[in-house]
C-alpha cells in the first residue's frame, strides 16, 4: 500500500472521506486545502471548486519568461529548465510539465535579488504565491547569486525549477539540500534530486486534492483537522553504554489538534536508526523508540532526530541526542608509542585489556612491520585512560612484550599488533607502536607541495633520543633551497637539531626536487639522505 | 499584494546601497570558525550527498570573508599516528595557509603525530598554530595568543597530559585560560579557541567571564544557536569540519550567528583542489595502499566465478553502481586512498583480496563477496558450502552516515534485489524491516 493511501480514511461515515496531510506537506499547500475543505463544509460548492483550482492537476502548466535573461544565456538556461522537467517525468505517477503561456507557474529572472534574511546572502531565487490569479506561483530567479555574486549556472537553474514544481504539489522545504525541496541561496554546481519520501509526500497530497474534487463534484462534505503536536522531550541523553550496544531513547508524541497527526523520522546520520512513519490520532499519545548504532564510535557521540510533521506551526522538530560510548576492545602503551634502539635488542609493551564485550582470540595475535619475538602474560594493574575520561583504576587484560633486534632495522619502523576477536563489527582489535634507530629525520622526507612565487619554509627534525651526536653539514643538490640547521637541545650535548629548508621562491615552474645530505660526527652514520619535493608555479 | 512583494524582494538596489554607506565608516568584522577536522580531509567521492571537506570548506571561507575578517581553525590536525595521518595534517595546514587563516588550535589528540611532526607544522602553519597552554620552544615554536583587529585569541587544552607524556612544559587548563586573560588589552574581544567538550566550556566560560566567545568540540552538528552564559557565547563547529561557523563583529557584540554545512553547493576552491591532488598523489607514491596489514582468511574468486551459476543475480549486479564502484574513486583520484578503497573492492584487509585493477581485476569494485563473503569453497562445493545469507548489517558497515546520509535500506535494497524470491529478505536484518514498515 502506498503512503500516499495511509493517509487518507475513509472511516467516519460511509459518504464523508476524512483528510489527513502527510508530514513534509507545504503550509500553503495544506491552507488552500484546508479552506476548500471548509468551503464544501459550509455548502458552497463553487467557492470550494475555485480554490481547488489553484492545486495540481495532471498537468502542470510552466510559463517561460526568458526576457530579462542575456542572450548569450538563453540556450544553456532553456536546457537546463527542460532538463529540470525531465526529472519529473521519469516518475509516471507525477504530474506532466509543459511548457504553456499564462500557466500556473511562471519563471522569469531578474539581475539581482534582495537579502534572504534567514540566510544573509542575496536570494537565489523568490517564490510568491497568488491568490485567485495566474500564475498561482511565481518563481524569480537571480542571474547573479553569492557574495561576491557569481554569475547564476545552468544547473542552479535546473535545481530552482526543480524546486518551483515541488512546491507546487505542496512540498514544504526541507533543511536537506541535495532534494527536491532542500534549496540554497549559494552558489553551487551540485544537482539536486527528487527523493522516494519525497515523492510519497507528494502523492499523498495528490489523493487529498482528488478526494476534494470528487466532493465538489458529488456536492459532499469531507471531514478535515489540523494536528497539534506535542513531545515530552527537549533532548535526550542515553548516558554511557558499551560500544555496539544500542541506546534507549524514548519520545512522547501527543497530537492535542483535531485532525490526524502524521509523522516520520529522520536522523542526521546513518547510524541514528529512525523510526517507521506513524499517525497519531487527535487526543491521543504515542511513543516512539530511535536508537544509535553505537558500532562504529567511541566517547562522546551528539547526532540529532529531526522529527517531521504535518502540525504547520512545527512541520520539523529536531531532537538532539547524546551518549557517552566506552570501547569494546581498548590497548594502553604505558611506556609511549616509539621504541628507541641502539645495537641491542629492545623491548616493547603494549596491554590489551580485558574486552567489556566479547572475546579477544589471542593465541591468534599477529604482529606486522618487522621480524619480532614476542611474549604474553596476563596482567593486572592501575592504568589511565583520560580520553575515555577515566583516572587510574584497576584493570586486567593481557600484556605484550615484543622484543626487536635492530641488526635489520633502519629509520622508523611502524609495528602493527592484531588480534582476532569473535566481534562481527570488528573481526580484529588492532594497536600500532614504532621503533626506531639511531639518527633519524622526521619527517623523512620535506614535502613542499604547491610552491607560491615566494619564500616559502619548512622543517624537519634530525633526532637520535638520548644518545648526542653533531651534525657538521647540510647540503642540498638543489639552488633553489637554503638550509639551516641548530640544536634544540642542550647545545654542548644535542641529540636533537631542527632543520629548516627554505624555499627561495625562484623556481621556474614545475617540479621543485632533489636530496639533501646531512653530515654527521658518528662514524656508523656519516651520512644522512633526506629527499625533499614540491612543484613550482 | 503580488507587485509589493516582488518590488520588496526583488533588487531594491538603492535601499541596499543606501543602507551600505551609512554603515560604511564603522569597521566591520567578520569571524569565520572551522576545524575539527579530525582526519576528514575530503569525502571519497563516492556520493554526492556527503558533506564537508578541506576544499569546499576553503571555498566557503573565501565567500564569507569580504572585507575585515578574523578566520581560525578549532583543529584536529589529525586522529591516528602513521603516514597517511601525518600526509593529511600536511595537507590541511597547506589549505588553512591558502585560506590565510589566523590561528589553528593545537588540540590535545595531535600530540599522536609526535613531536617531530608538530615542529615540522609549526613552520608549515608559519605562525598560525595556536597554544596557550603548551608552552613554546625552538623545536615547537607555537603562538600562545593571536591579536587581530579588534580580536585576541588563545588556545586551551583541556587534557594535556598527551603533551606531558612526549617532555613538553604545559600548563593546567584553568591556569592557560587565567594567563590568557590576564594578558588581553583594553577593549579586546577575546575569543577562546579549546579541545574540551561543552561542560568544560561552560567551566571556562563562568571562571572567565571577560570572555565573549569560546570554541569548544562536540560530535554531530553544530547549534542552531550559542549557548550563553553571562557575557560568553559558546559555540561548536561539530564533527570532522563539515560545517564552518560565522559571527559579525557589531559594536564589540558578537552577531548574525550562521552555522553554514559544507554540502555540494559549495564548489572546490581550486587552489586548495591542487593541495589536495597533490595529497592524493603523495598518497599513492607513498604505497600506503599496499603496505595495508592484511590477515588471512578463506579465498577470494571474484563475481565472474558467480555467473555461471547465478547469471540473473549476475545481470543485475552488472547493472547496478556496485559493479562500477572503483571508477567513482578513480574518477576522483581516491583510488589508491586506503580510507576509500576499502568500500569499493573486494577483500581488501584478506590476503587473497583486491590488490589493484591490474593484479586483481575480478575484485575490483563492489561484488557478490563484499557482502556475501570470501567464495572460493562456495563455488567448488555450492551444496557443501552454502553462501552467506545478509541483511542490512552487511549493507552499514559501508553505508555508514558520513559516507552515505541517504541510506535507507529498503530503498537501497530494490536496486539491487536478487536471488530467489522465497529466499529475499529472509535473513533477520530483512525481516526486522518488514515488520516494522
Amino acid at each position: 500500500m502506498t503512503l500516499a493511501l495511509c493517509f487518507l480514511v475513509a472511516t467516519v461515515a460511509q459518504e464523508t472521506p476524512v483528510i489527513s496531510f502527510p508530514p513534509g506537506v507545504h503550509p500553503e499547500f495544506q491552507r488552500v486545502c484546508l479552506a476548500a475543505q471548509l468551503a464544501l463544509s459550509a455548502g458552497q460548492f463553487d467557492k470550494a471548486g475555485r480554490l481547488l483550482d489553484r492545486l495540481p492537476g495532471s498537468e502542470i502548466q510552466l510559463e517561460w519568461d526568458d526576457r530579462n535573461i542575456p542572450a548569450g544565456n538563453r540556450p544553456s538556461f532553456e536546457q537546463a529548465r527542460d532538463e529540470a522537467i525531465a526529472q519529473w517525468a521519469r516518475f509516471p505517477a507525477m504530474p506532466r510539465v509543459l511548457l504553456a503561456k499564462k500557466a500556473a507557474i511562471k519563471v522569469s529572472f531578474e539581475p539581482k535579488l534582495n537579502l534572504n534574511v534567514a540566510t544573509g546572502l542575496p536570494a537565489g531565487a523568490v517564490s510568491i504565491y497568488s491568490e485567485g490569479t495566474t500564475p498561482r506561483l511565481e518563481v524569480v530567479i537571480g542571474l547573479s547569486r553569492g557574495v561576491p555574486a557569481e554569475p547564476t549556472k545552468p544547473t542552479e537553474v535546473r535545481n530552482e525549477i526543480i524546486h518551483a514544481v515541488a512546491s507546487y504539489l505542496g512540498l514544504g522545504e526541507s533543511p536537506l539540500f541535495g532534494t527536491a525541496a532542500g534549496r540554497t541561496d549559494l552558489p553551487s554546481s551540485g544537482r539536486v534530486g527528487i527523493f522516494p519520501l519525497e515523492l510519497d509526500t507528494i502523492k499523498a497530497n495528490l489523493a487529498i486534492v482528488a478526494t476534494l474534487r470528487k466532493a465538489v463534484q458529488e456536492r459532499s462534505k469531507v471531514v478535515a483537522g489540523s494536528a497539534k503536536l506535542a513531545t515530552d522531550a527537549g533532548s535526550l541523553d542515553a548516558g554511557e553504554v558499551i560500544q555496539g550496544q544500542p541506546t534507549p531513547y524514548s519520545i512522547q508524541i501527543t497530537n492535542n489538534g483535531t485532525g490526524v497527526l502524521n509523522y516520520r523520522t529522520q536522523g542526521d546520520c546513518g547510524c541514528v536508526k529512525a523510526v517507521p512513519p506513524g499517525t497519531v490520532k487527535p487526543g491521543e499519545t504515542v511513543f516512539i523508540r530511535p536508537h544509535i548504532d553505537t558500532t562504529d564510535f567511541v566517547g562522546e557521540l551528539n547526532k540529532k532526530l529531526i522529527l517531521f510533521t504535518n502540525d504547520t506551526e512545527e512541520p520539523a522538530k529536531t531532537f538532539p541526542l547524546k551518549v557517552f560510548i566506552r570501547p569494546k576492545f581498548r590497548w594502553f602503551a604505558p611506556n609511549g608509542v616509539v621504541l628507541v634502539l641502539d645495537d641491542k635488542p629492545g623491548t616493547a609493551e603494549v596491554i590489551l585489556q580485558t574486552p567489556l564485550a566479547g572475546t579477544a582470540k589471542t593465541e591468534k595475535t599477529h604482529i606486522d612491520g618487522i621480524e619480532t619475538t614476542f611474549q604474553m602474560l596476563p596482567w593486572s594493574g592501575e592504568l589511565a585512560d583520560p580520553e575515555m575520561r577515566e583516572g587510574k583504576r584497576a584493570r586486567t587484560g593481557t600484556r605484550y612484550l615484543i622484543t626487536i633486534d635492530p641488526k635489520n632495522l633502519t629509520g622508523r619502523r611502524m609495528v602493527g599488533v592484531s588480534v582476532p576477536t569473535d566481534d562481527r563489527s570488528q573481526p580484529v582489535t588492532r594497536t600500532t607502536f614504532l621503533v626506531q634507530k639511531g639518527i633519524i629525520c622526521l619527517p623523512n622526507e620535506v614535502f613542499m607541495g604547491q610552491l607560491p612565487a615566494g619564500v616559502k619554509k619548512f622543517s624537519t627534525l634530525v633526532s637520535r633520543p638520548g644518545k648526542p651526536f653533531k651534525i657538521r653539514s647540510a647540503t642540498a643538490d638543489s639552488a633553489e633551497i637554503s638550509l639551516k640547521f641548530a640544536p634544540t637541545t642542550d647545545s654542548a650535548r644535542p641529540d636533537e637539531y631542527k632543520l629548516e629548508v627554505t624555499y627561495l621562491g625562484k623556481a621556474p615552474f614545475g617540479p621543485v626536487t632533489g636530496t639533501i645530505t646531512i653530515v654527521t660526527d658518528d662514524p656508523k652514520q656519516p651520512k644522512l639522505l633526506l629527499p625533499f619535493q614540491g612543484t613550482a608555479g | 499584494m503580488k507587485a509589493a512583494a516582488l518590488f520588496a524582494a526583488v533588487g531594491v538596489l538603492s535601499a541596499l546601497v543606501g543602507f551600505s554607506s551609512q554603515k560604511a565608516s564603522a569597521p566591520e568584522w567578520t569571524v569565520i570558525i572551522g576545524g575539527q577536522t579530525d582526519g576528514y580531509l575530503s569525502p571519497c567521492g563516492c556520493t554526492k550527498p556527503m558533506s564537508g571537506g578541506i576544499r569546499r570548506r576553503v571555498s566557503a571561507i573565501r565567500q564569507l570573508a569580504t572585507g575585515n575578517a578574523l578566520i581560525l581553525d578549532s583543529g584536529g590536525l589529525a586522529v591516528g599516528a602513521g603516514p597517511q595521518d601525518e600526509m593529511k595534517a600536511d595537507a590541511l595546514a597547506e589549505a588553512l595557509v591558502s585560506a590565510k587563516a589566523d590561528a589553528v588550535l593545537l588540540s590535545g589528540a595531535d600530540a599522536v603525530l609526535g613531536v617531530a611532526n608538530l615542529s615540522s607544522l609549526t613552520t608549515r602553519l608559519d605562525g598560525r598554530l595556536l597554544s596557550t597552554s603548551v608552552t613554546a620552544s625552538d623545536r615547537l615554536p607555537l603562538v600562545p595568543s593571536v591579536a587581530k583587529g579588534p580580536f585576541a585569541v588563545g588556545g586551551v587544552l583541556v587534557n594535556p597530559s598527551a603533551f606531558r607524556a612526549l617532555g613538553e612544559t604545559v600548563r593546567d587548563p584553568a591556569e592557560a585560560a587565567e594567563a590568557f586573560v590576564a594578558e588581553l588589552s583594553p577593549g579586546a574581544v577575546p575569543v577562546l579557541l579549546t579541545d574540551g567538550g561543552k561542560d568544560a566550556a561552560v567551566d571556562l566560560a563562568e571562571k572567565n567571564p571577560e570572555l565573549r566567545l569560546i570554541v569548544f568540540r562536540q560530535t554531530g552538528e553544530p547549534l542552531t544557536a550559542p549557548i550563553k552564559v553571562g557575557k560568553t557565547l559558546l559555540v561548536t563547529v561539530g564533527e570532522q569540519g563539515k560545517h564552518v561557523l560565522r559571527f559579525k563583529l557589531d559594536a564589540g557584540a558578537l552577531t548574525e550567528y550562521r552555522a553554514i554545512r559544507l554540502g555540494q553547493e559549495y564548489d572546490d576552491d581550486p587552489k586548495v583542489a591542487v593541495i589536495h591532488q597533490a595529497y592524493l598523489r603523495r598518497v599513492a607514491d607513498a604505497g600506503l595502499l599496499e603496505a595495508l596489514p592484511r590477515t588471512v582468511t578463506d579465498r577470494y574468486v571474484g563475481s565472474e566465478a558467480c555467473l555461471p551459476c547465478h547469471t540473473q543475480e549476475h545481470a543485475i549486479w552488472k547493472g547496478s553502481r556496485h559493479s562500477s564502484a572503483l571508477a567513482t574513486l578513480e574518477a576522483d583520484g581516491h583510488q589508491r586512498d586506503p580510507d576509500c578503497v576499502s568500500c569499493h573492492v573486494v577483500g581488501l584487509d584478506s590476503e587473497s583480496g583486491f590488490r589493484s585493477r591490474e593484479k586483481t581485476p575480478t575484485l575490483s569494485d563492489v561484488g557478490c563477496e563484499s557482502c556475501h563473503g570470501p567464495g572460493e569453497r562456495h563455488s567448488r562445493e555450492p551444496k557443501r558450502f552454502p553462501f552467506k545469507k545478509v541483511g542490512e548489517d552487511s549493507c552499514t558497515g559501508c553505508h555508514r552516515g558520513s559516507t552515505s546520509p541517504n541510506f535507507d535500506f529498503l530503498t537501497y535494497w530494490k536496486k539491487i534485489q536478487h536471488g530467489p524470491v522465497e529466499n529475499q529478505g529472509i535473513s533477520s536484518g530483512h525481516e526486522e524491516i518488514k515488520k516494522t514498515r
